[in-house]
């Protein structure tokens, strides 16, 4: 008689990855409502349209690769992904950006590189920086937001939006104007308070830019829900939160002309929100234990200021994150825990006869 | 989650990846023998991975490959000292032939000194101890009478056959030198017999 | 010394050990210059006109020099034909030349031309050594074109663009725009398409040699049942 040898757990928690993911989707709502108030019907499509073609694209790949297409597609990860990236395209930027986004995120990031758990870089920023370096145009125009928009002019309504989406062969004029990273970038010579005083997207605000601050407080909305059922650890979002502001604290040359901007503005404009709670917690690609997840949050902090205020890009949270990505084995590397019982940390490439 | 989970703080994630990839250096650095299987990464992993399954058997894997190396080490151990036993063993020997070669030379050169006279007595000695009893001597010598007589016999007898047979003349002239051989060593034991009888 | 035949030669060049495929040498100036069509045919045939002079060159001397300095001696041939190729296209397409650039001296330090010098040339006959560098080249340059004009389409979305720079005045109608006027894709022009379009060009190689192994074991005929014994004890004879 055989004995079947099982090992502990003999019970498994209720998490299932499936879950996990639906749970991320749910928590970038209050986001999505916040761009789809203050931008129109495009990132609402954006994000539909993403969802689309990573399922189906997808399943082709699985396909491809002949693997379970069913359960693959079950874990929704290609929906995060897809979903965070429509969230990162310019509302009403034609379809095939968002197209052929979504299929470098899912395929050739995501797939190529053995499925999730595998990928080295976070599947939606990879899509993201692919796009943004290939259509530099369409990636760099961005709705204005309905608060500045002129009198008896509004967004275009959903129809409308999607037959800007589909046919429409130049970028869209009359409702696009700059988002308040680019128009500090592009305002030199002026000290901040004048920038303030001209543009309307700072003078209208309550604190950071028209609109971008309600989407970035949506995000974190967001992501403290995340970080309540413990989907991720405070770690990375407060390390990358503190040092950016840190970063334009130190900068911040009591706002003159060389100023790059206050560190509220840079809390809440561009993706610094969404960056901090739904991209870099990728478990996948990021460091591992606590203290690498500290280093590596400050790294990506550091480089978003670095190039948003001197790189040639408005915002920065996508090469960023990329860069910390190439970065995380090596600070998994140092940064081991301290294992109970043990006086003292160790290296992951030690060797037992160094000792 | 799993590495929050892990209460003696291991990175069940990382220890994943190298027992996948059997990187026993990389495991032992990252303290897989502190994991106590207490299943608390497995039950919190989202993607319902076996973590310590894989754990257990990346562990008898480890431990294996030890016990393999302690037996190969001791193996090697027992080898090299049978080689320098036998080295030894060897020289040992090299150098008993040596000191033999060298009393020997010293003998030769020193001839009628005082080594010479030890080696005279020493073979004095052993000849004395060879000595037995006159009753032995004088059987023994009887029975050296008794053998040569039969062996003159018989050599009589084959002569007498190849004359009656009329061999060739070399045969005969050999069995009667032999014959006559017989009969000197039949006279000497007899004379011995008659010295040793006195 | 192997004797090899001309048929091996061809296919080992061309497919199975193809320099910039296979053995993935060469992959700087290849990832570097493949932007257009033209680009890639110049640097391709630059590299053919080099590897093909150097090897017979190796093989005319390789019973001459001796092992401690052939190295520094196949250098040098090469870097003569480089020089060559190099006044060369000053010569004729001067244009091109200014394209492509630190990559036509660069061809010096392509591993492919020192790799079959050292592997092929030196150890065969001349007209062996001769083909080989036709065959290694004609392989490079076809990955070359393959990956120029992927690129060119994608990134730019012409075909055969400039040809005029290379060929002269016949082809200065040659440009086709297949998807029209205005298109861009930047990233299949910048170094990481080229990365991407090579790693899908080594991927449908390797599918294809696949479907070959798979037909072949296919064709093969099944092995007849209870044709092999397992003996444990004795002879049969």
């Amino acid at each position: 008689m055989a004995f079947r040898q099982v090992s502990s757990p003999h019970a498994h928690g209720a998490q299932n990855t499936a879950r996990l993911m639906q749970l991320v989707v749910w928590a970038t709502i209050p986001g999505l409502i916040a761009l789809t108030w203050h931008f129109g019907w495009g990132s609402f499509i954006n994000v539909m349209l993403a969802s689309i073609t990573a399922v189906i694209s997808e399943a082709l790949i699985l396909k491809m690769r002949r693997r379970p297409v069913g359960f693959y597609l079950g874990d929704y990860s290609a929906v995060v992904t897809a979903v965070l990236l429509g969230l990162a395209l310019p509302p009403l930027c034609p379809w095939w950006v968002v197209v052929i986004g979504t299929v470098f995120s899912v395929v050739i990031a995501k797939q190529l590189f053995g499925g999730l758990g595998y990928n080295p870089f976070n599947p939606a920023m990879v899509g993201y920086v692919v796009v943004l370096i290939s259509f530099p145009i369409e990636m760099t125009t961005w709705v204005t937001p309905l608060a500045l928009l002129p009198d008896g002019i509004t967004h275009p309504d959903f129809l409308e939006s999607l037959k800007l989406v589909f046919f429409s062969t130049s970028p869209m004029d009359g409702v696009t104007g700059a988002t308040p990273l680019d128009s500090f970038k592009h305002a030199a010579g002026l000290t901040v308070d004048q920038i303030y005083q001209q543009d309307s997207l700072f003078s209208q605000a309550m604190f950071a830019g028209v609109g971008w601050e309600w989407v970035n407080l949506g995000f974190l909305v967001g992501g403290i829900v995340l970080l309540g059922s413990r989907v991720f650890t405070w770690h990375g979002p407060v390390a990358m939160l503190v040092t950016l502001a840190l970063m334009s604290l130190i900068f911040w040359d009591s706002g003159s002309s060389q100023s790059p901007g206050s560190p509220l503005m840079h809390l809440f404009s561009g993706a610094s929100m969404m960056g901090a709670f739904f991209i870099l917690t990728d478990p996948v690609s990021s460091a591992v234990s606590n203290r690498g997840r500290l280093i590596y949050g400050a790294l990506i902090g550091i480089l978003v200021y670095i190039i948003r205020a001197w790189g040639n890009y408005p915002d920065a949270v996508a090469f960023a994150i990329l860069l910390a990505n190439f970065t995380a084995p090596f600070i998994d590397n140092y940064t081991l825990p301290r294992t109970y019982g043990h006086t003292d940390r160790r290296k992951a490439t030690e060797r037992l006869e160094d000792k | 989650m799993c590495a929050e989970a892990c209460p003696v703080s291991l990175l069940p994630q990382q220890l994943l990846w190298y027992s996948q990839a059997e990187d026993h250096e990389r495991l032992e650095a990252h303290n897989l023998f502190d994991c106590i299987e207490c299943g608390a990464c497995s039950y919190v992993c989202p993607s319902n991975i076996p973590l310590v399954q894989h754990y257990r058997s990346s562990k008898s894997d480890i431990k294996k490959a030890q016990e393999e190396k302690v037996k190969s080490t001791q193996a090697r151990e027992r080898f090299e000292f049978r080689k320098q036993r036998i080295e030894l063993a060897e020289k040992e020997r090299e150098a008993k032939r040596a000191a033999r070669r060298e009393a020997a030379k010293q003998a030769q050169a020193s001839t009628g000194t005082d080594a010479m006279a030890d080696i005279v007595a020493a073979a004095q000695a052993r000849a004395a101890a060879k000595t037995t009893s006159p009753e032995q001597e004088l059987a023994k010598l009887q029975r050296a009478v008794s053998s040569a007589e039969m062996r003159v016999e018989k050599a009589q007898v084959k002569l007498d056959s190849a004359l009656e047979n009329a061999e060739p003349t070399e045969k005969i002239n050999i069995l009667s030198a032999a014959l006559s051989g017989a009969q000197q060593k039949l006279e000497k034991a007899k004379v011995r017999l008659a010295e040793h009888s006195n | 010394m192997s004797i090899v035949s001309i048929s091996e030669v061809t296919k080992n060049g061309l497919w199975t050990n193809n320099p910039a495929l296979v053995q993935l040498l060469g992959l700087c100036p290849l990832l570097a210059v493949t932007g257009t069509v033209v680009n890639a045919l110049g640097l391709g045939l630059a590299t053919m006109m080099v590897l093909i002079g150097s090897n017979i060159i190796v093989s005319l001397i390789r019973h001459h020099v001796s092992d401690a300095v052939r190295l520094p001696v196949f250098v040098i041939i090469i870097a003569t034909f480089v020089t060559c190729a190099e006044l060369i296209m000053k010569a004729f397409t001067y244009e091109l030349y200014q394209i492509l650039g630190i990559f036509i001296p660069l061809i010096v330090t392509n591993c492919a031309i020192l790799g079959r010098a050292e592997a092929f040339a030196s150890k065969q006959s001349v007209g062996m050594a001769a083909l080989d560098g036709f065959m290694m080249g004609l392989g490079f340059l076809m990955v070359l074109v393959c990956l120029g004009a992927v690129r060119e389409l994608l990134g730019q979305g012409t075909l055969l663009a400039d040809m005029q720079l290379l060929l002269g005045p016949i082809a200065n109608s040659w440009t086709l725009r297949p998807f029209g006027e205005g298109y861009s894709f930047l990233i299949a022009i910048l170094p990481p398409g080229a990365f991407l379009v090579m790693g899908f060009l080594m991927a449908i190689k390797n599918a294809i040699d696949w479907q070959i192994k798979l037909k072949a074991e296919a064709h093969k005929p099944a092995p007849v049942k209870g044709a092999k014994r397992i003996r444990t004890t004795g002879h049969i004879s």
